[in-house]
């Protein structure tokens, strides 16, 4: 049974560390929704096990053996050759946090990011980080296990939302340093990106890659927020708008879905995966989807 | 207490309706959303709640005080206080100063300027002193006399009938104050009438003397001018046939209503004739009586009914014929006969250019002679000196002439043989600065004269000479003249008559004085031209004599304003106040100055600037007498201050607000 509280942002929120918020979310909350990882001939020591006989010499510790007289196994994580990259945008409307949130956009996407990292590697996949705005802010180049783990949540916590975003530019560069197989995980609003994305996540049509979209959104753009009369500023450039919500909200909504919609079948054409979440939505349900995509590798 | 200077201009104050309706009918979204896309957010109408925000009711009161202080700075408002009592001790000198030039007369002007005098002088605390003016001043009594001495002397104040100039009183005040007065204050009692106010300046502050201006006389609230009003602005007697005088009289109404009115003609103490006028406004109109001449030698024109001001009702006239213009001749002493036959011509042309009536010339060799012997009154109006050559420069005439000439008289000279000698002695008399180049034809051309050339359009000879009148003057026959030609410092020369080439028939040299020299370069006799047989000669004789026609129509008695003076032999006359008076052989008209009839005055705000600035205290007529114990301090300034300091705490009230919803950077 998942405890749905262990996934709810409004808790995850107030863990500060990553490595922590990803063990509770992974083991707490979803125990045994992942596959075990993999044992065998990796660089990684996993664990000791009682030797079978028959098995390789050379996988017996002979250290404990003279100290125990126990003949005990080393076993390995297992490399599987996979890379999975979370493509992380930390422009400044992934800043917002609007009043019925739980958290920012840019947090929210940062929680899962840190989850994916501790699944993946859990698996014993290559992990990278790549996150951007106007310009690279992190580029973290795909590489396996604990050690990498923790660069990849110490850089999580250093970002900070800032700058105009660039997908354009940041996603050239993204894709020319991708390993042979790879997954992609987008997380990003995806806000001006609809009418180049299809073309710039074109190598999805690859089978070697797979391309994971999440659009994180504050509920308030989702309906637009409360108040009657409301000067709208934008926070990655100057324009303002003096307008009133509730005159504009149904319209604003029907062009918000078709945004989406727009968004989702560009996506569809090169074969990449979208999703869309919201705020104050758990983890649960984009964790599920990317463990789904990842196990079908 | 604070007052208004300018209480009309609080009704600005009525603004204080904008920033209620602004409140009102707009809604300002102050406070900035960010906001991560604008992309489907579009502007739309901010609608009314109806309801106030907590911070709307105290922006708007402030915004209605800050127009309250506008209104309030633009009435220029001043604190009033009652002056200490001890002013006496302190040395507080008051000149109070009564105008009583005519125009006082009217509009109740005196008699309120007394009830004000009266009730400033209950004020124990201040020495006081008192002068009056008109066109000098009339009577001064020195600042610390006894307040009954002065109250005796103003309730027996009459009005002056001398034309006002306010002048006089402003350069004789500082002299009426003590060094040793710690406050100097000048109130001054007038109706400000602009003819006597309008030159008036003087710098008060720079002597140290605050002044009050109290105007007096009652004025339109609509236009600030005196109603109600008619005069009879001029006289004139001429002769209306035989044994008939034609008297006609020009009324003015100051008025801007339409005004009837009966006027009398009155002589020998009875009423002769009357007429009744209707006059425009702001109109005048004539109206005329005819008499019997010889009856009476004087008579007056009165306006019967009261206006506001009498004293220009009615004005009185001589009956009698004003003196004849004068004219003779200088000539050589052995007189030739070219001389004798130009004498003859232009006696008999001048003595019959004047009508049959009062405008008429008279031949007086008797005076001409007179100043040939060097009396310097101008005797003679028109001088004629023919035959101009070495007698001239014999007897010295010369300086005789110039000082004529710039006295006003009006000299035809006429060259004598030689030609030249003429012209010589004109340049050295430094009469005329013209050349002589040679005298052109003679006895041989008879039969083939100069002709008279075209006169030049705009000139006032071709205005006479028009039409069929020209055809005469251009049918005359010049056979002998002198060729001049311009000198050095002789621009202001006109040559009104040319002949056909271009060559001056007639010089004119206008002098300062007003006089005019008039030279022509031949004789006016047969030998010489057919000119004076001409029908054309007199007019062209006394058109280039006399310049303009206005001035034979202008004879007529002295006519003098009261204050003016008149010379005579054996003293002077001066005029006191209007009336027909008989001085020497003279008879005198002396008549109210009319300027003084003018409803014209001046505003309190006008005349401040011409007295060093800002009136220190105003009073009001219709108010008591109280103020003038009062002083003023003017608190524009504070205004200014309070008024300046609220719209700065309304600009950053009103400013958008800095803690708008600006999302705090995440740190991931």
């Amino acid at each position: 049974m998942v405890d749905k509280n262990l996934l709810d942002p409004a808790h995850l929120h107030s863990i500060e560390d990553y490595s922590l918020l990803a063990r509770v979310v992974v083991d707490g909350a979803m125990p045994g929704v992942h596959r075990s990882l993999r044992q065998g001939r990796g660089s990684e020591f996993f664990q000791y096990r009682p030797y079978a006989r028959g098995e390789d010499l050379k996988l017996i510790d002979w250290k404990v053996f003279a100290k125990r007289d126990e003949l005990v196994a080393k076993t390995f994580q297992e490399d599987t050759n996979f890379t999975v990259c979370l493509v992380l945008d930390v422009s400044a409307s992934m800043g917002y946090e609007g009043k019925r949130a739980k958290c920012s956009k840019l947090r929210y996407a940062s929680m899962l990011a840190a989850c994916f990292a501790y699944l993946a590697n859990r698996q014993g996949d290559r992990l990278g980080l790549f996150a951007y705005s106007d310009e690279v802010r992190e580029w973290i180049r795909p590489n396996s296990g604990t050690s990498q783990l923790n660069r990849i949540f110490t850089a999580l916590q250093g970002l900070k939302a800032e700058g105009t975003n660039a997908h354009d530019f940041a996603w050239d560069r993204m894709a020319n340093g991708l390993p042979g197989r790879a997954m992609v995980v987008f997380l990003s609003d995806f806000l001006e990106a609809e009418d180049t994305i299809a073309e710039k996540l074109r190598f999805s049509l690859s089978s070697r890659y797979e391309c994971l979209c999440l659009q994180v959104l504050d509920p308030d753009e989702i309906d637009l927020p409360e108040g009657e009369a409301l000067r709208f500023a934008e926070l990655e450039g100057e324009r303002e708008v003096s307008t009133s919500p509730p005159a504009i909200r149904e319209k604003y909504k029907k062009d918000m879905s078709v945004f989406c919609d727009d968004l989702q079948s560009k996506l569809s054409s090169v074969s990449a995966e979208f999703e869309s979440l919201v705020t104050n939505q758990d983890l649960g349900h984009a964790l599920r989807r990317f463990l789904g995509m990842r196990n079908r590798q | 207490m604070i007052e208004f200077a300018q209480p009309a201009a609080l009704w600005t104050a009525l603004a204080v309706g904008l920033p209620v309706f602004a409140h009102m009918a707009y809604r300002r979204v102050t406070e900035k959303f960010y906001f991560p896309s604008l992309r489907f957010i579009r502007p739309s109408q901010i609608p009314r709640t109806g309801k106030r925000t907590p911070s709307d009711i105290p922006l708007l009161l402030l915004r209605i005080l800050l127009f309250l202080i506008l209104a309030a700075l633009l009435g220029d408002p001043y604190w009033k206080s009652a002056s200490t009592p001890s002013a006496q001790e302190q040395g507080i000198e008051t000149l109070i100063a009564i105008d009583l030039s005519p125009s006082m007369a009217g509009w109740g002007g005196l008699e309120q300027a007394k009830e004000k005098v009266l009730t400033l002088l209950g004020n124990e605390n201040e020495k006081v002193g008192l002068i009056t003016f008109g066109q000098t001043v009339l009577e001064k009594i020195e600042i610390g006399t006894s307040r009954e001495a002065i109250k005796k002397q103003v309730e027996s104040l009459s009005y002056d009938w001398r034309r006002g100039n306010a002048q006089v009183l402003l350069d004789q005040v500082p002299n009426m104050f003590s060094e040793k007065a710690n406050e100097r204050k000048l109130i001054v009692l007038s109706d400000f009438q602009e003819s006597d106010w309008q030159t008036a300046y003087s710098d008060l502050k720079d002597y140290g003397i605050a002044y009050e201006l109290i105007k007096v006389g009652k004025d339109s609230e609509i236009s600030g001018k005196r109603l109600n009003n008619l005069s009879v602005l001029e006289v004139r007697a001429v002769p209306a046939g035989p044994n008939k005088i034609r008297i006609w009289a020009v009324l003015r109404n100051w008025d801007d209503q339409n005004k009837s009115l009966e006027v009398e003609l009155i002589a020998g103490g009875e009423v002769k004739a009357k007429n009744l006028v209707s006059v425009a406004p702001l109109g005048s109109a004539q109206t005329q009586f005819v008499i019997k001449e010889g009856d009476f030698s004087k008579a007056t024109v009165k306006l019967v009914g009261i206006d506001e001001f009498e004293l220009d009702n009615e004005r009185s006239i001589w009956l009698k014929a004003p003196p004849a213009q004068r004219f003779g001749f200088w000539m050589p002493e052995f007189e030739d006969d070219e001389t004798e036959e130009e004498v003859s011509f232009l006696k008999t042309a001048v003595s019959s250019s004047g009508d049959n009536g009062w405008n008429r010339w008279e031949w007086d060799q008797d005076r001409a002679d007179a100043m040939r012997l060097g009396d310097d009154q101008l005797e003679v109006q028109l001088l004629m000196v023919l035959g101009v050559g070495k007698w001239f420069e014999d007897e010295q005439l010369g300086e005789f002439t110039n000082k004529f000439l710039s006295n006003g008289g009006v000299a035809l000279i006429t060259p004598g043989e030689p030609f030249s000698s003429a012209v010589s002695v004109l340049r050295s008399n430094q009469l005329l600065q013209y050349k002589f180049i040679r005298v052109a034809g003679g006895a041989v051309q008879t039969k083939n004269p100069f002709r008279i050339g075209a006169l030049e359009e705009s000139s006032a000879l071709a205005e006479i000479f028009a039409g069929k009148a020209a055809r005469d003057l251009y049918l005359s026959a010049i056979h002998r003249f002198g060729i001049m030609k311009a000198g050095v410092g002789e621009g202001n020369v006109e040559v009104p008559l040319r002949d056909r080439e271009g060559r001056p028939l007639a010089l004119v040299k206008p002098f300062e004085g007003g006089g005019r020299l008039i030279f022509l370069p031949f004789r006016m006799n047969t030998n010489w031209t057919d000119l004076p047989l001409r029908n054309s000669f007199l007019p062209l004789l006394m058109e280039l004599t006399q310049g303009k026609k206005q001035d034979l129509q202008s004879r007529g008695w002295p006519i003098l304003e009261p204050g003016e003076e008149l010379l005579g032999v054996e003293g002077n006359f001066i005029a006191n106040e209007p009336g027909a008076f008989r001085f020497e052989d003279q008879w005198v008209e002396v008549v109210l100055s009319s300027a003084e009839s003018s409803p014209d005055t001046l505003s309190i705000n006008e005349l401040s600037e011409s007295l060093g600035g800002q009136v220190v205290g105003v009073i009001d007529p219709l108010l008591g007498g109280n103020q003038s114990e009062e002083e003023s301090n003017p608190l524009w300034m504070w205004f200014a201050i309070v008024a300046t300091t609220l719209l700065i705490i309304e600009m950053l009230w009103s400013r958008p607000t800095q803690n708008s919803t600006v999302p705090k950077n995440i740190h991931a």
